[in-house]
């Protein structure tokens, strides 16, 4: 594999200008496909926020996605090499926000996620997924280095930890997982040894009894109702219950848009951010829900199809890092709404409303976007 | 494995994962629609909540304190109402119509949620709503437990109120267990034992009709009452307390302790407001006015003042403790002022004390005297043991807020006001005047600690918690925060001067008949004709049972001592008192 961290052979670009090279190589598709997801889920949040007639969160919404998308067109046009030099600055300022929060944030519905800067709140374990996709992708493609393989195993560890037990403690145990998830499909695809990310897996799976005992009460609830929807018949089992008829009634074909008849039912407290996907099974219906999935699919591969051609290991290594990210955040979200997965504060990509999870991830589609346009395979010359 | 396998073994995760949710929702959607779409159908019932009841506050004799009423509160379901239906409900209510629509503003629930439009109304609230049942769509009539304090302003600070849960209160407790609609202790005790008071909420599972109103019960989770609370307060001498402060118009604060235990016998400060209007709500005028003549702030814990003469114990004992003087044979003598760097001060009584030893000096409050003895000590020691005597920290009574005192030395005041210390400052914090300022309860815990031979305590409130069925959770303890190291020949030359000063002038009026008492008064002038007074005693002295601290702020009485018949008023009524001896309230509330 190309290890292009030499600046001269990077930047020369054969067969014509950079415009040339941007027109040729940038990933349309892909951004299509985003837009799409954008779209469709602003169409749902204008009728998750029917209670407001003032639909503030869907306009609010509309500016963070025009906003998004300059940036991921900005970030999309740097090359993305720059991100090895901004990596670890990012990771530590990511660390430093985390324990802000820990100090000075204050508390909303019992945990603690957002940091006032001025007037703007920000949620720094946003800021920190990214942040370990960018350590973790300059670590593990870094082999120039005269490091053992079990050393380089050990320092990507150390890398995940503290941010994952940051984040824990605010607490947000949602994140916390996703951060650790990230870890194993960017393992898979470096030259780490099968062996060590497997027996890694193993150690976490052996020690989820142990995790038990670190549970908050509701956290452990929340799991216990699954496997037992009578643990908490008024609590969460009655939530749980509630979210399942929403999803379930909505059918084949849906009760039509803006016809949602649960949403006077008081169980859902966040309707317009996680738990969107349950406005939208209930009025769009398995059809409705099918195109999502597909849409997601479809972003899925075409960002497998740039981790494929990106011209250097690092690259591949964003790429699969983001990538894993939506997949964890996917898996969950819907999980959760459909009654697989214990609740937890995870938003939907491109679908739930949210100033920082839409920058984020629009970020990162420039970052994919990025690694899509610096490379030269596809160029047309003669030799490629 | 090269890249592309491992980047085809991925695209077969990606499927897998997204396989998977869409299997899970055709089963929820698809094969199970059916059954769903009948439970979304029939799905009319909704999750209520209903107040617990507040557990009851008891004096040390078991009197009612405060206790939840039950009461008629009208409810109203935003999603439902019809605004043209105000004047209706406006005229049922008895409140204006602009006042109802306000509420429906600051109303921070769900739309269809009933949010509570005015509580504390009689049965006949309920007969009118009936009446009108089909014309007021949204409205509701429940009953609602409404705290209610039998003595009004009595334990206005001690007891504290309840109140609305504010968006604040609600933002940090909502994770346990709080909604918008509860009641919450605001002060005082109220705020203080929240969560052994609140209770538990009921939960019903209710059955709705097609506009929202509950048609029956389907499941419910009985609501579980708060623990009770017995105090160490007796009702009497709290009445006593504050009838002397009303009766002769003096704001400022009175506390009668058990210097043995910590436990407060009686605590009132002045102004107070009565708590039951703060339950029924308060208008933004009367609340005004009530904070404008500082009546929310119980002056005994949350403010300070300067302690006067009463801080010539810290002195003696600063003075005796660190070698400075030899007390056999140290003597001052007082012409009735000094002069000290070229400023003349002036002792209390300008005629002169003549020759004061120490022990004459503390019974006559001999200013002279205790100027030349503070430049001796020197600002540091003195502060070192104000500090040691528990005057610049939190008592750790069991109320919300408390303050703590303020002690200065020449760093302080070079940090506070960017000026140098003279001998002055020195002189002025030697008679706990300057900057020297002190809460109340902390001067009496100081006191409690010289009457018990050096134990400094933390004062307390509540005697006994007892679970509904009666099972009792908590008991006092009495807790000494620290054991002061002052030898028994400092305490005794302390003792022998405050008792020698209840044989002199007015201060003789302290005393019972046939007890002895130990007394120290105190004197801090805030204008040229406005002072803070103070009394603090004990008696009887050879084995205190009850230490009792009269403070007037602002005061047009000149001395210290007009407080003694005040305190020895209070004295008299607990050595006189039979235990069985309950007061009948001084108005009986009804909702």
């Amino acid at each position: 594999m190309n290890q292009a961290q030499d600046a001269s052979s990077r930047g020369a670009f054969v067969g014509g200008s950079r415009l040339t090279q941007v027109r040729r190589n940038f990933n349309r598709p892909l951004l299509i496909v985003v837009f799409f997801l954008l779209a469709y889920g602003l169409f749902v949040l204008f009728s998750a926020t029917s209670q407001d007639p003032r639909h503030s969160a869907f306009y609010w919404q509309i500016a963070f996605a025009a906003v998004g998308t300059g940036l991921a067109i900005w970030v999309a046009l740097i090359d993305y090499h720059i991100w090895l030099k901004l990596a670890y600055p990012l990771y530590f300022i990511a660390l430093i926000l985390l324990l802000g929060v820990l100090l000075f944030a204050p508390e909303v519905f019992g945990a603690q996620r957002w940091l006032n800067i001025g007037p703007i709140p920000i949620q720094p374990s946003e800021i920190a997924k990214v942040a370990v996709i960018l350590v973790l992708a300059k670590e593990l493609s870094g082999s120039k280095e005269r490091i053992g393989p079990f050393v380089r195993f050990l320092r990507v560890l150390a890398v995940i930890i503290l941010p994952i037990l940051l984040i824990y403690e605010q607490p947000d145990l949602g994140t916390s997982i996703v951060v650790l998830f990230l870890f194993f499909p960017m393992c898979s695809f470096a030259a780490i040894r099968p062996l060590y990310t497997l027996s890694f897996f193993g150690a976490i799976l052996a020690s989820t009894p142990l995790f038990w005992h670190f549970l908050r009460e509701y956290q452990r609830n929340r799991i216990l109702v699954l496997l037992d929807p009578t643990v908490d018949p008024l609590g969460i089992g009655y939530n749980l219950r509630q979210a399942l008829i929403t999803i379930g009634s909505g059918g084949f074909l849906g009760k039509g848009y803006l016809q949602g008849t649960q949403k006077q039912l008081q169980f859902l407290p966040v309707r317009h951010t996680d738990f969107i996907f349950s406005v939208l099974a209930e009025e769009l219906g398995f059809l409705g829900v099918t195109l999502l999935l597909s849409l997601y699919a479809a972003l899925f591969l075409l960002v497998l199809r740039v981790a494929q051609q990106a011209e250097d290991e690092f690259g591949t290594l964003l790429v699969i890092g983001i990538l894993g990210m939506w997949m964890c955040h996917v898996f969950i979200n819907i999980g959760m709404n459909a009654g697989i997965m214990p609740v937890t504060g995870i938003w939907l990509p491109f679908f739930s409303y949210g100033g920082a999870s839409t920058l984020i991830n629009l970020i990162s589609v420039g970052i994919i976007l990025s690694v899509s346009l610096h490379r030269r395979r596809f160029m047309f010359y003669p030799g490629a | 494995m090269g890249k592309a396998q491992r980047v085809f073994v991925f695209s077969v995760v990606v499927v897998a994962v997204l396989a998977i949710l869409l299997g899970r929702l055709f089963f929820l959607q698809v094969v199970q629609g059916y059954n769903y779409q009948e439970a979304s159908e029939e799905n009319r019932t909704r999750l209520a909540t209903s107040p617990a009841l507040r557990g009851t506050i008891y004096d040390r004799e078991g009197v009612v304190l405060a206790k939840d009423l039950a009461t008629y509160s009208v409810k109203l379901t935003p999603e439902h109402f019809d605004p043209a239906k105000l004047p209706l409900l406006a005229q049922i209510t008895g409140m204006p119509v602009d006042e109802i629509q306000a509420k429906l503003e600051e109303n921070n629930l769900p739309d269809w949620e009933p949010f509570t439009l005015r509580t504390g109304l009689g049965e006949e609230v309920v007969q009118k709503v009936e009446e009108q049942r089909l014309d007021l769509p949204g409205i509701s009539v429940s009953i609602e437990p409404q705290r209610s304090y039998p003595y009004d302003n009595l334990f206005a600070h001690l007891v504290g109120y309840t109140g609305n849960i504010s968006a604040l209160e609600l933002n940090r407790l909502e994770s346990s267990g709080y909604t918008g609609a509860d009641t919450i202790g605001k002060t005082g005790l109220e705020k203080a034992y929240e969560d052994w008071l609140k209770g538990e909420k009921g939960k019903q599972i209710l059955e709705v009709n097609a506009i929202g109103q509950p048609v029956r019960v389907l499941n419910e989770i009985e609501q579980i009452p708060g623990d009770d609370m017995t105090l160490s307060i007796d009702l009497k001498l709290q009445q006593q307390a504050r009838q002397i402060m009303v009766d002769n118009q003096m704001n400022g604060s009175i506390i009668c302790m058990n210097p043995q235990t910590g436990a407060i016998l009686a605590m009132v400060s002045t102004p107070d407001f009565n708590p039951n209007d703060f339950v029924k709500g308060i208008s933004q005028k009367e609340y005004e006015t009530l904070t404008a003549s500082n009546a929310l702030i119980p002056k005994a814990t949350q403010d300070r003042f300067p302690p006067g003469s009463t801080f010539k114990v810290v002195t003696t004992a600063a003075a005796l403790e660190e070698g400075v003087i030899d007390p056999e044979t140290y003597s001052v003598f007082c012409p009735g002022y000094i002069d000290v760097g070229g400023h003349r001060f002036y002792c209390w009584q300008t005629s002169g004390h003549g020759t004061q030893n120490l022990i004459d000096a503390i019974a006559n409050s001999c200013n002279v005297f205790f100027y030349t003895l503070s430049l001796e000590v020197g600002p540091e020691r003195l502060a070192k043991w104000a500090g040691i005597l528990g005057l610049d920290e939190y008592t750790g009574v069991d109320l919300p807020d408390e303050a703590k005192g303020v002690i200065p030395t020449p760093a302080w005041k070079w940090e506070q006001l960017e000026e140098p210390w003279y001998p002055g400052d020195t002189m002025n914090m030697g008679i706990g005047q300057g900057d020297v300022a002190v809460t109340p309860l902390a001067l009496a815990t100081t006191y409690a600690a010289i009457a018990n031979g050096g134990k400094l305590l933390t004062p307390y409130l509540v005697e006994e918690i007892r679970s509904p069925d009666g099972t009792i959770l908590k008991n006092a303890q009495t807790t000494v925060r620290a054991e002061v190291p002052f030898s028994q020949r400092t305490v005794d030359i302390l003792r022998q001067g405050m008792v020698k000063a209840t044989t002199l002038g007015t201060t003789q009026q302290v005393k019972p008949s046939g007890i002895s008492v130990a007394a120290k008064t105190g004197t801090a002038l805030i204008t040229s004709d406005k002072q803070d007074i103070w009394i603090c005693a004990y008696a009887p002295v050879e084995n205190p049972q009850i230490l009792v601290l009269v403070m007037n702020e602002y005061s047009t009485l000149i001395y210290g001592s007009y407080l003694a018949p005040f305190a020895g008023q209070l004295l008299n009524t607990y050595f006189s008192e039979t235990p069985t001896a309950t007061a009948t309230p001084t108005s009986t509330l009804t909702p």
